[in-house]
């Protein structure tokens, strides 16, 4: 699906446009440009460009320092201004630009920088009152309001011309064409803003899938057992190694599950990562493994099945390329990055592949190793139960619903908009899109919060619930795939037809919209709510619908 | 400047590549000898030249060493203007001084 990005800048920003429209990785973007030079009409008035922009696009509005801080032209001609001054002028812009809040999904902003040629004072530039000060006091701001708002993300201009190696700025590109950013700049930041995105739009990577020998540690465990594997240590190699796992263990404490796909014996291979005093992650840091002689796509495939995820939302990696080639080949939705043969790379390659972008971090994020880690217990209690009856019975779930508030909101925003399987209509809206939805009319949002006897999976649910002429519709239903199987989804229904008899609604209406995913959605209404056919997609549901015997529903 | 026919060839296809991964579909430049560039019915307009130039400017000064100025309005009104066409600029930037 292509998205629509929004350019608003205070120079011309057309060669961006041309690399953003042709720029084949996902998600595949059309752009629309505001004229050039024209910041603050664009987000004061009824600019004739919203008339292009769907209230869904994303907005990314790169400007240069003196073009948003009359202070700061002040400074460059010799007339510091304080802090506190250079402050409140990003607080008006920021003000300005989260005024068109309503009519987009994201703001992307890139922190300010400097050209070469804005260098006076050199070290003299840091200190109070320097250019290099200014532009540190503006982009804290920025930041500091960023992390206070939904809509508001910061992109990290400073490193994206970092990685150009000193070809960020062209003089002769300014003076002839008014472009503040020369073409290698311009290319980096098409991939930290189709990052961006698909942070914005929660597709950022949520599982990595990784090798142990020469991937995790150096040398094969089997051959010369976890006490001669290359591992920290005096040793680059081994060093390289620790570094990779650290990098890996911060996407673990952001989220990402970790799991291995390794040839060799399990037992062999569990030992090392349970023994090695230089191991930085431990068996529990690992959602799932797969180690043995089999496949390693069939591995990966399992793998994913297991943790309920989707193929593509999980990263192969391994340092032999023929594995790579077989993954590739056979789970083309799985992203299986080129990986560098010496390990002093691993770490800087992982960053590189800009796949696990996201606007922030939930409680469940932090906890996600945890989750599937207790889901991982559940399915080992379920194989020594014969009867799912009397698993469900003894899973004593319990699910509270809440009226969306403030507290619940952005978990809230991030289930509707990560959601793929268990999402009848696949509604995206933004934070703020979905805080303001209840508002209007006889709207409400509920949120459902699962727990059972091994742990407390957190915010798992949402329901919207809207009233129509002649009754009401559910117009999300969004169940993280996690806690699906066991009832939970039949108790969501139970709650919308309890809130639709309180509401004096005779028929609460369904109706799917099918994507390429939300199938098992689709599914569980034909067989909750019936259907003649397989394509059914609308139902009704009059009276309450039965809660399962083995929930205990908290409202 | 002295830039060998094969180097000319090579910079001026690299700055037309660089130019059409910003350009739609439909309106990526020739790299032929006869396809047009800027003037009576060339593609470019002038922020597409300024591209170019830049380019071309960036291309010949990692190739060959040195810092050459194209932006000149009086080559852009020549009647032999080198920007014509792909072939034009080629012959042009071959036969620098």
């Amino acid at each position: 699906m292509t998205q629509i990005c929004l350019l608003v800048s205070d120079f011309n920003i057309a060669p961006l446009a041309g690399y953003l429209r042709n720029d084949e990785e996902l998600p595949i973007v059309d752009v629309v440009e505001a004229p050039h030079g024209v910041v603050e009409p664009v987000f004061l008035s009824e600019h004739s460009v919203w008339q292009r922009v769907p209230v869904d696009a994303v907005a990314l509005v790169w400007t240069r320092p003196e073009a948003i801080a009359p202070s700061f032209v002040q400074l460059l001609r010799g007339v510091p201004p304080p802090a506190d001054v250079l402050e409140g002028e990003v607080d008006r812009f920021v003000d300005l630009l989260l005024g068109a809040g309503p009519r987009l999904r994201g703001l992307l902003v890139p922190l300010w920088t400097l050209p070469p040629s804005a260098r006076a004072a050199g070290i003299g530039d840091f200190k109070v009152g320097g250019c290099q000060w200014a532009v540190q006091c503006m982009n804290a701001r920025l930041v500091q309001r960023a992390s206070e708002s939904a809509l508001l993300h910061v992109l990290d201009a400073q490193t994206v011309l970092a990685a150009t190696k000193g070809r960020s700025y062209d003089a002769k590109l300014w003076h002839r064409g008014k472009i503040a950013f020369a073409n290698p700049a311009l290319r980096q930041l098409v991939g930290e803003v189709k990052a961006a995105l698909r942070a914005v739009d929660g597709r950022g990577k949520k599982l990595v899938v990784v090798d142990l020998d020469d991937t995790l540690w150096g040398g094969s465990v089997g051959e010369v057992g976890w006490q001669h594997l290359k591992l920290g240590g005096h040793d680059y190699v081994g060093e390289a190694h620790v570094e990779f796992q650290h990098a890996l263990k911060g996407l673990a404490q952001r989220g990402v599950l970790l799991a291995i796909a390794s040839r060799n014996e399990e037992d062999v291979a569990l030992q090392a990562i349970d023994s090695h005093p230089e191991m930085v992650l431990r068996r529990g840091d690992f959602a799932a493994w797969r180690i043995g002689w089999g496949d390693k796509a069939a591995s990966v495939a399992a793998l994913v099945e297991e943790l309920n995820i989707g193929l593509q939302d999980a990263v192969f990696i391994d340092d032999h390329p023929a594995e790579r080639a077989r993954v590739r080949e056979a789970l083309p939705e799985v992203l299986v990055p080129e990986w560098p043969a010496d390990p002093a790379f691993y770490a800087e390659a992982l960053a590189g592949l800009r796949a696990f972008d996201s606007v922030g971090l939930s409680r469940e994020d932090l906890e996600r190793t945890r989750l599937y880690a207790d889901e991982r217990r559940r399915r080992q209690a379920r194989h020594a139960i014969v009867s799912l009856d009397d698993w469900l019975a003894g899973l004593q779930m319990a699910v509270r619903a809440e009226a969306l508030d403030g507290a619940s909101l952005e978990r809230a925003a991030q289930l509707l908009n990560k959601t793929n399987q268990m999402n009848l209509r696949t509604r995206r809206l933004s934070a703020e899109q979905l805080a303001a939805w209840p508002q209007e009319g006889r709207r409400e949002i509920w949120t459902f919060r699962v727990a059972d006897r091994f742990g407390d999976a957190g915010l798992c649910g949402l329901v919207g619930l809207a009233a129509e002429k002649s009754g009401g519709s559910i117009c999300d239903f969004v169940l993280s795939c996690r806690v699906m199987g066991r009832g939970v989804e039949e108790t969501l229904l139970h709650f919308a037809s309890l809130r639709a008899r309180e509401m004096g609604w005779q028929e609460l209406l369904v109706e799917g919209l099918p994507t390429p995913k939300n199938k098992p959605c689709l599914d569980f209404f034909a067989r909750a709510l019936g259907s003649d056919t397989d394509a059914a997609l609308t139902w009704s549901i009059c009276g309450e619908f039965a809660l399962p015997n083995h929930v205990q529903l908290h409202a | 400047m002295s830039a060998d026919a094969g180097v000319v060839e090579q910079v001026v296809a690299a700055a037309i590549a660089e130019l059409n991964l910003q350009r739609g579909a439909d309106e990526k430049l020739g790299d032929g000898p006869s396809a047009l560039l800027f003037g009576d019915g060339g593609p470019l307009d002038s922020l597409g030249l300024v591209l170019l130039i830049a380019e071309l400017e960036n291309g010949l000064e990692q190739a060959c060493g040195v810092r050459i100025n194209l932006a000149d309005e009086a080559l852009l009104e020549a009647e032999d203007m080198p920007f014509r066409s792909v072939g034009t600029l080629q012959k042009y930037l071959i036969n620098l001084p």
